[in-house]
């Protein structure tokens, strides 16, 4: 209660928080809004925003309703968003707790292969994979995860090496606890706050990723994805730039209050932590 | 025969670049029922040893001989369910559980881990374990940043005998107790000594106190045995020069006695 | 017998997640000068909060009430320097500490506001600062005259109980002494420097050449709180106040430190507020004991009547739980043993 008040009494985070609200609004009523396929023709081609209110933001190239389309394009910005971030924080945060927790070889092992996948251009990664592999909407979030666990693993490894040396670990081993369920119960939970700030970097990253990757046209091809919208707009960006616009506005808002609400929640539980 | 006993143990750390030897060929054992001391001041070794006992380091050199049986030979699970005989309570009661923790997921732990108790009959046994140390079992729900110090220091107790082990580390475990709840745990600690036999390895830097409850003691400076021997022998007539300091620095309430 | 300080009526209460806890419940006391007071009492007493009310140290949102009366009569000059007349003054109001030393001025009193209103919050409480020593913007009552005011660091000299957190531990210890004469007795940096070595020679640290460039890392747990106590005392202060500065220590260290305060003490002349839980350590070095217990004053009496006599039952208690080496043991007691 106190917690959700803190967090309130920032205007940036009322403002992200409000974004998100609004944006997850959109995502939910979407199919009920605009139950046809958003990628169905809706009327004549090129129809410029605000002219027929029965398509309140015109029409693209091919004569579909943009709105509808900004709307399904919601939903798979924040389904690949979220789905990727939550998949790169469970990889980095059980590899970042078996390798802190285990130590020697293991440890060794662990952070050689995070090295390898930070060495990495983290968009060339996923470019590759997608490439390989071949595009859908699964495959794009393995591909975003796979290229922003090393973060995680690192932040959560640094934690657990300090943790590891608390007596409550020791007393953990004095009553027999077998090695994993110290890691996995008694360690990670109390590493995980620092990790879990990550998170809202995480899911803006990775909205951005899939956005990069829908304009490149690996984006899953079934799905209307505001990169792919962008990219469409491309071609007639100087007859009709609002095909852009609209949805690399939608983009910024959505990065914007993501970051925004993220910080809020690092702020309220870091004042949180300074009182206790 | 006892319950253990430990010859020529040896650890040893680098400190910059020169390696010192933390606990140097110490040797002693500690017969059933019986609590053995260890003091000396802060870098002598008391903590050190704990540690070696309990498996939770390993030594350079030395043999560890636990009920009989070789202690340093043991590991993976046989050495894990071999811990339920010899447990552990730490100075500091707050540190030496999850902060997210209740008191009875502390309790539960090593009810399970050892299958002592079944599921259902565990909050009954937690229940007994709770007053066994004088706790309310009402106690079982509170989330254990909220019971006092010295509650906590009676659920660390609790949650050491838990297993029925046959001797207990305890690591400066009244140290950090407020001199009225000092009392009582330590008489909790005496009667559980005389009522399960347990033996006790007493780990303090207060001469008082481990006058107050040790048979024997062992005083140790920098990693090597001093001096040892019956405790109040010892305290009343040091022979060697850390013994002595010891004793001269332990401060004294001088008044005549009623 | 002249008081140093006078505390009346002293109420203190921490508002912690919109709870209001209170950790002193109307403490009056009278601080003597020159005398060895001891505080004790078990955690949750309050002694704590006492020593840090009357150093000015209490954290932001601590409510405190009552009076301290600082006694300005017995000011003095600073000990053994005479502030340079050439040199800049860090702030106006250090000059006339000495000038106002005549011995007429009258005594500073903090009117601290009535219980259970607004203005209750005082602005005594500063923040707390990550140091012991002094050097410590500090932030008090607009009423008060700043010459008047006790100054820490430079009027009361504060020893916490763990020297590794009290102590910068990325400056070398000289450097952290010297700031404090620096800051308090207008010295150029060199005079402020030899003046370190000079105390860390008082506080016995051997080799004070290579420990004033020492860092708090290189030094034992005996050695920086030595450390920590030079850097208390090196403004002269009149008052000092130790914070269970022993209890982190182990048996022989602590014997050390308890002697070395008590010597600085009687060399200066100062007045000692020793904060201990341990009933018998206090008894071996302070000439008045005061028991807490619960925010209120208990018992409050000269050492050896407190120790022989003692009038509440709450001190007999303390008494009798102390595990002296001539205590019967517990053992014995209980009437069995292996």
């Amino acid at each position: 209660m106190s917690r959700l008040r803190r967090f309130l009494s920032t205007p940036e985070a009322v403002a992200g928080a409000l974004i998100l609200a609004l944006l997850a609004v959109m995502a939910l009523v979407a199919p009920l809004l605009f139950s046809g396929d958003p990628q169905a023709i809706a009327g004549p081609a090129l129809q410029p925003p605000f002219q027929d209110w029965s398509l309140p933001l015109g029409t693209d190239r091919l004569g579909r309703d943009v709105l509808a389309e900004l709307f399904h394009g919601a939903r798979t910005s924040l389904a690949v968003g979220l789905a990727a971030a939550a998949a790169a924080l469970l990889i980095g945060a059980v590899v970042g707790t078996l390798a802190g927790f285990a130590g020697g070889l293991v440890d060794e092992v662990l952070m050689r292969v995070t090295d390898a996948f930070q060495t990495v251009p983290s968009f060339l990664l996923a470019l590759a994979f997608v490439s390989i592999v071949g595009p859908s909407l699964g495959v794009v979030v393995a591909a975003i995860a796979l290229s922003a666990w090393t973060g995680p693993a690192r932040v959560a490894r640094a934690e657990v090496l300090s943790i590891r040396e608390r007596d409550y670990v020791a007393g953990a081993r004095v009553i027999g606890m077998h090695p994993l369920e110290i890691a996995f119960r008694e360690v990670l939970p109390n590493a995980l706050p620092p990790v879990l700030a990550l998170s809202s970097v995480i899911v803006a990253a990775a909205i951005l990723t899939e956005a990069a990757l829908s304009f490149l046209g690996l984006g899953d091809p079934n799905r209307v994805t505001w990169g792919g919208m962008i990219a469409e707009g491309r071609t007639v960006l100087r007859t009709a730039p609002f095909l852009s616009i609209v949805p690399g506005v939608a983009l910024v808002l959505t990065v914007l209050g993501v970051y925004l609400a993220g910080e809020g929640v690092v702020e309220s539980t870091a004042v949180r932590r300074s009182l206790s | 025969m006892s319950v253990l006993a430990v010859s020529s143990l040896t650890k040893r750390y680098r400190r910059g670049s020169k390696p010192f030897a933390a606990v140097d060929d110490v040797s002693f054992e500690i017969n059933p029922a019986e609590t053995l001391a260890l003091a000396g001041p802060s870098g002598s070794g008391k903590s050190t040893i704990a540690r070696l006992v309990l498996r939770l380091i390993e030594p350079d050199a030395g043999r560890i001989a636990f009920e009989g049986a070789d202690f340093l030979a043991l590991s993976g699970a046989a050495l894990r369910a071999r811990r339920a005989r010899l447990q552990m309570v730490f100075q500091d009661p707050l540190a030496a559980f999850n902060p997210r923790a209740t008191v009875a997921r502390v309790l539960d732990d090593p009810l399970r881990i050892h299958n002592i108790a079944t599921r259902a009959e565990r909050p009954r046994r937690i229940a007994a374990l709770l007053e066994r140390v004088g706790l309310d079992a009402g106690l079982a729900a509170r989330a254990i940043h909220e019971i006092s110090g010295g509650q906590r220091q009676r659920v660390a107790i609790a949650r050491a005998i838990a297993t029925r082990p046959s001797l207990i580390v305890l690591d400066e475990a009244v140290s950090a107790l407020d001199v009225s709840v000092r009392g009582q745990i330590l008489e909790l600690l005496l009667d559980l000594q005389r009522q399960e036999r347990i033996a006790y390895l007493f780990i303090s830097h207060d001469l008082g106190v481990i006058r107050a409850v040790a048979h024997r003691v062992v005083i140790l400076d920098a990693g090597r045995i001093a001096e040892s021997g019956d405790a109040r022998a010892v305290i009343a007539d040091p022979q060697s020069a850390i013994g002595k300091a010891l004793v001269a620095a332990t401060p004294r309430l001088t008044r005549s006695r009623p | 017998m002249t008081a140093l300080l006078s505390i009346r009526d002293l109420r203190v209460r921490y508002r912690r997640d919109g709870i209001e806890v209170p950790a002193l419940k109307g403490v009056g006391l009278e601080v003597v000068a020159g005398e060895r007071l001891a505080i004790i009492g078990e955690s949750g007493s309050g002694k704590s909060t006492l020593a840090l009310a009357v150093a000015g140290l209490l954290a932001r949102g601590a409510e405190i009430g009552g009076t301290l009366e600082w006694s300005a009569s017995q000011s003095q000059m600073p000990r053994s320097f005479a502030p340079p007349s050439g040199l800049p003054a860090i702030s106006p109001a250090r000059g006339e500490i000495g000038s106002s030393a005549d011995g007429s001025s009258p005594p500073a009193t903090l009117e601290i506001g009535e219980g259970g209103d607004d203005g209750l919050i005082s602005p005594l409480a500063g923040e707390m600062p990550g140091r012991a020593e002094g050097g410590v913007p500090e932030r008090r009552p607009p009423a008060i005259g700043e010459n008047q005011a006790p100054r820490l660091g430079r009027d009361i000299g504060f020893v916490f109980q763990d020297p590794s957190s009290s102590l910068d531990p990325v400056m070398p210890v000289g450097k952290q002494i010297a700031e404090v004469a620096c800051t308090h007795l207008e010295l150029t940096w060199p005079e402020a420097f030899a003046k370190a070595k000079t105390l860390l020679q008082r506080v016995r640290l051997p080799d004070p050449d290579s420990a004033l460039r020492a860092y708090p890392h290189q030094l034992s747990g005996g050695q920086k709180q030595r450390v920590a106590i030079a850097a208390a005392i090196a403004a002269g202060p009149r008052l000092l106040i130790a914070d269970e500065a022993t209890s982190a220590l182990d048996t022989i260290v602590q014997a050390e430190i308890v002697a070395l305060i008590r010597r600085l003490v009687a060399e200066d002349g100062m007045t000692l507020i020793f904060i201990s839980h341990d009933i018998a350590l206090a008894a071996s070095l302070a000439d008045r004991i005061a028991v807490l217990r619960h925010g209120e004053l208990v018992e409050l009496g000269e050492t050896r009547r407190l120790i022989e006599a003692p009038r509440h039952a709450y001190t007999r208690g303390l008494l009798e739980a102390h595990l002296g080496l001539d205590a019967k043991p517990l053992l014995d007691r209980q009437g069995a043993s292996a």
